[in-house]
């Protein structure tokens, strides 16, 4: 009875065991697994759409490229002819720069005179000077021997004259002044060869001419329809309806030109700021800096300045207006050279540029 | 016939009547157009940079053998003065795409704008026996022409460095727009020896601190010394006597001539009218110090201030119709303004701390001044009413302030602190920008600048 009994309690005890141990913890895990792995599913979709466009990016990256090279070769052809023609048409005034050797004699005489007899009086003193200090008399008569010794001693100089850039250093003010040496010298520099930027450009011309020229047509149709209906009338009336229809006909050419609406405040902007980039009043005397000048800039249809005039200005004397103007003629020239960034289409609302340049914000106070 | 002319005159009259009408409307057609143009498009650029012009100076052409050795130091001096001024910033020549071959050969500017050069000096130089010819053109690079007609000077070969200072005052005065200040002098006491046995004496040199030559020995202490505006003769005080005396010295031959004194009275800080004529000064007698005006030959002598307080430092304006000086009548030194004849003085100094040495400005529209203020000195400006006062300037002793002969820079002394310390000359852009020293050989203080040389 009792091996009976212990045998079956051993088997039930295995069992219990067993349903414990093994069984029970087996099922739970595998259903967890289960559900882990449905959780993954869902997420490997999700980065897979997330995936998907970046690769179509990297791929549409490649791909511009091939593109942008087109462009790029536009613009290479703008730089070419923008230093070459430039140079080749100036060599016409060489001719004059050469007569003007022949007036520059003129100033000779002038110039000659008052150099000489200043700088040998003035020269003379130094000598006798260094030596004898308060020695009066005898100076004139000695300097001319001694004129070529302060030459030598001059040489040395221009060395000197160098050296305080160092020490420059010292100084408390000086630092603005640096920094903006620095900053400068790379900015222009960069201008030039980054000219390709504006590369857009180019494309819109062809379009838009396009819609332009179907408004024209309309004024021209008008002005005939007059024309005939004098026939009747003096010759002379005639003559006069033909100047005033000529008069809108010398127009009508210019219309060509895209007119569209005005330029936007941002497009104005853009102008501004690309005009005031090279707009340098670092070397205009204290009197131009306190000139507003007004200029007309003529532009061709590539955002180019073809000619520069100053309109007026206003300031203490000509000579600061016409310094004033210098430098806002450099300023739209040098950042013009490779065409403002302007909207093609509206070519007939930047055609003509009032440009005024008021130095008032940038004046020494 | 009658009825025909009645006829003939009413077909006229509705002819004419009809043409006009044809003409207003023609113009009404043609008037709207300019309204649809609208004018050209207006901006207002009022932010630029202030930067230094980048400009290039190849080597003169050396037009015979005699020349060749001036004809880069002509050029590099030329260099130097536009580049002082921090106005200005050379391109080295090792960046330049194409160089000058000859004088007269066009000029490639697109060789020059791809450098980034907006000004181009080209020269020319030929010597033959002890004379020197100097010939140059300036050019507007971005516009393609070149910037008035070619110049040339002549002087004594000796006198190269000042043919090369007046071309570049005229490369300078076509750029800016204002005269230049390279030739010209500068007058100053030179200083050697120790901090308590100091030795000092006159001396006077370029503006760049080249040719220097001494006016006195050391024998005897010297200071102030002021230019007269023709440039050929200088004021100066000395203590040969024991006592401060003002002495009046041509520079040309070293002679010198005391001004008449008082007994028993002091005078100092002496200074010329613009005319040349009257010499303004500071006179000590019982113990009250106040500003007197004489004649050059010393007569004439009449006082201008009459108040029991110090007053010093007299300088016209260069009207000379007004003296600004220096007076504590307020308790600490300030600035007064009064007629160069004397009466009433209006100050114009109202900052912290106390104001000294005031020089007006050759073009007259400020006055330069010393500041110290919180333990420290200043060279300061400010307009002739006193607004707008600018500090250039901050160090542990900055002194004694002098304009250059365009108003544009100022030139002072700067004494470096501790018992080493020594006084050196320094210039400063009234704006503040491009403060450097004036390289002298010693010690240099109480710099005076000359008028421009003719």
């Amino acid at each position: 009875m009792r091996r009976g009994l212990y045998i079956s309690a051993s088997v039930h005890g295995i069992l219990i065991l067993w349903v414990l141990f093994g069984g029970a913890f087996n099922w739970s895990s595998d259903e967890q697994l289960v559900q882990v792995s449905d959780v993954s599913i869902i997420s490997e979709d999700e980065f897979a759409a997330l995936s998907a466009p970046k690769g179509e990016a990297d791929v549409g990256g490649d791909t511009p490229p091939a593109p942008r090279p087109t462009p790029e070769p536009e613009p290479a052809p703008a730089p070419a002819p923008e230093p070459e023609p430039a140079p080749e048409p100036e060599p016409a005034p060489e001719p004059e720069p050469e007569p003007e050797p022949a007036p520059a004699p003129e100033p000779e005489p002038t110039p000659e005179p008052e150099p000489e007899p200043v700088v040998e009086p003035e020269t003379a003193p130094p000598a006798p000077a260094p030596r004898v200090a308060p020695t009066p008399a005898p100076a004139p008569e000695t300097p001319v021997e001694e004129a070529p010794e302060v030459v030598e001693a001059p040489e040395p100089s221009p060395e000197p004259t160098p050296d305080p850039l160092p020490e420059e250093v010292t100084p408390t003010a000086p630092p603005e002044a640096a920094s903006e040496i620095v900053t400068e010298a790379e900015e222009p520099v960069e201008d030039p060869s980054l000219a390709p930027a504006t590369s857009a450009r180019p494309k819109n011309r062809p379009n838009r001419p396009a819609p332009v020229e179907t408004a024209e047509p309309q004024t021209p149709v008008e002005t005939p329809t007059e024309a005939p209906a004098p026939a009747n009338n003096a010759a002379a009336v005639a003559a006069a309806v033909a100047e005033q229809v000529a008069g809108g006909e010398t127009d009508t050419p210019a219309q060509d030109v895209p007119e569209g609406p005005p330029l936007t405040r941002g497009e104005k902007d853009g102008l501004r700021v690309a005009v005031s980039r090279c707009w340098n009043l670092g070397s205009s005397s204290t009197d131009a800096m306190s000139t507003t000048v007004v200029v007309m800039v003529s532009m061709s249809r590539d955002g180019k300045p073809e000619g520069i005039r100053l309109a007026s200005w206003d300031g203490p004397s000509e000579g600061a207006a016409n310094t004033a103007f210098q430098a806002a003629r450099r300023a739209i020239i040098r950042c013009g050279a490779s065409g403002f960034d302007l909207p093609a289409e509206k070519y007939g609302q930047w055609r003509e540029i009032e440009m005024t340049f008021n130095p008032e914000n940038m004046r020494i106070k | 016939m009658s009825a025909k002319l009645k006829k003939l005159i009413l077909e006229q009259a509705t002819g004419t009547m009809m043409a006009l009408l044809l003409l207003a409307t023609a113009a009404l057609v043609v008037q709207p157009r300019p309204a649809v143009a609208q004018g050209p498009l207006r901006i207002e650029i009022t932010d630029g940079v202030i930067e230094p012009l980048p400009f290039a100076v190849p080597d003169f052409q050396a037009e015979n053998g005699a020349a060749a050795e001036y004809a880069r130091s002509i050029a590099r001096v030329v260099a130097a003065d536009l580049s002082g001024t921090g106005l200005f910033r050379e391109i080295p020549a090792d960046a330049f795409v194409s160089g000058i071959t000859s004088f007269a050969s066009p000029i490639a500017y697109a060789d020059w704008k791809a450098i980034n050069a907006q000004a181009l000096i080209t020269g020319a130089v030929s010597a033959s026996g002890d004379s020197l010819n100097v010939k140059f053109r300036v050019y507007d690079v971005f516009s393609g022409q070149p910037l008035g007609e070619g110049l040339q000077f002549s002087g004594a070969i000796g006198s190269w460095r000042r043919v090369a200072h007046k071309v570049a005052d005229i490369v300078y005065s076509r750029i800016t727009g204002e005269s230049g200040y390279f030739d010209s002098r500068v007058v100053f006491v030179a200083e050697t020896g120790p901090k308590n046995a100091k030795r000092k004496r006159l001396a006077v040199m370029d503006y760049d601190g080249a040719n220097v030559q001494y006016l006195t020995d050391s024998s005897a202490l010297v200071l102030a010394p002021r230019f007269s505006p023709t440039g050929d003769k200088v004021l100066y005080t000395s203590y040969e006597t024991g006592f401060p005396q003002v002495y009046v010295l041509d520079v040309a031959t070293v002679g010198r001539q005391a001004l008449s004194q008082q007994p028993g009275t002091m005078t100092f800080a002496p200074r010329f009218s613009p005319d040349g004529r009257t010499i303004v000064y500071s006179l000590s007698a019982g113990g009250n110090t106040d500003i007197y005006a004489m004649d050059i030959n010393g007569g004439n002598p009449r006082r201008l201030t009459t108040t029991p307080s110090i007053e010093t430092a007299p300088s016209y304006s260069p009207d000379g119709s007004q003296i600004v000086f220096e007076s504590d009548r307020s308790g600490t030194p300030q600035l007064y303004v009064m007629p160069a004849g004397g009466g009433e003085a209006t100050r114009i100094s109202f900052g912290q701390g106390r104001y000294g040495t005031p020089v007006w400005s050759p073009r007259g529209d400020l006055i330069a001044f010393t500041k110290q203020n919180a333990g420290r000195f200043h060279i300061g400006v400010m307009r002739t009413d006193g607004s707008e006062e600018r500090l250039l300037t901050a160090s542990f002793l900055d002194e004694g302030p002098t304009w250059a002969p365009n108003g544009r820079v100022i030139m002072f002394a700067r004494e470096s602190q501790g018992a080493t310390g020594a006084p050196s000359l320094y210039s400063v852009d009234i704006s503040g920008r491009n403060l450097r020293r004036v390289v002298t050989e010693g010690a240099a203080s109480d710099p005076a600048w000359s008028p421009l040389l003719k």
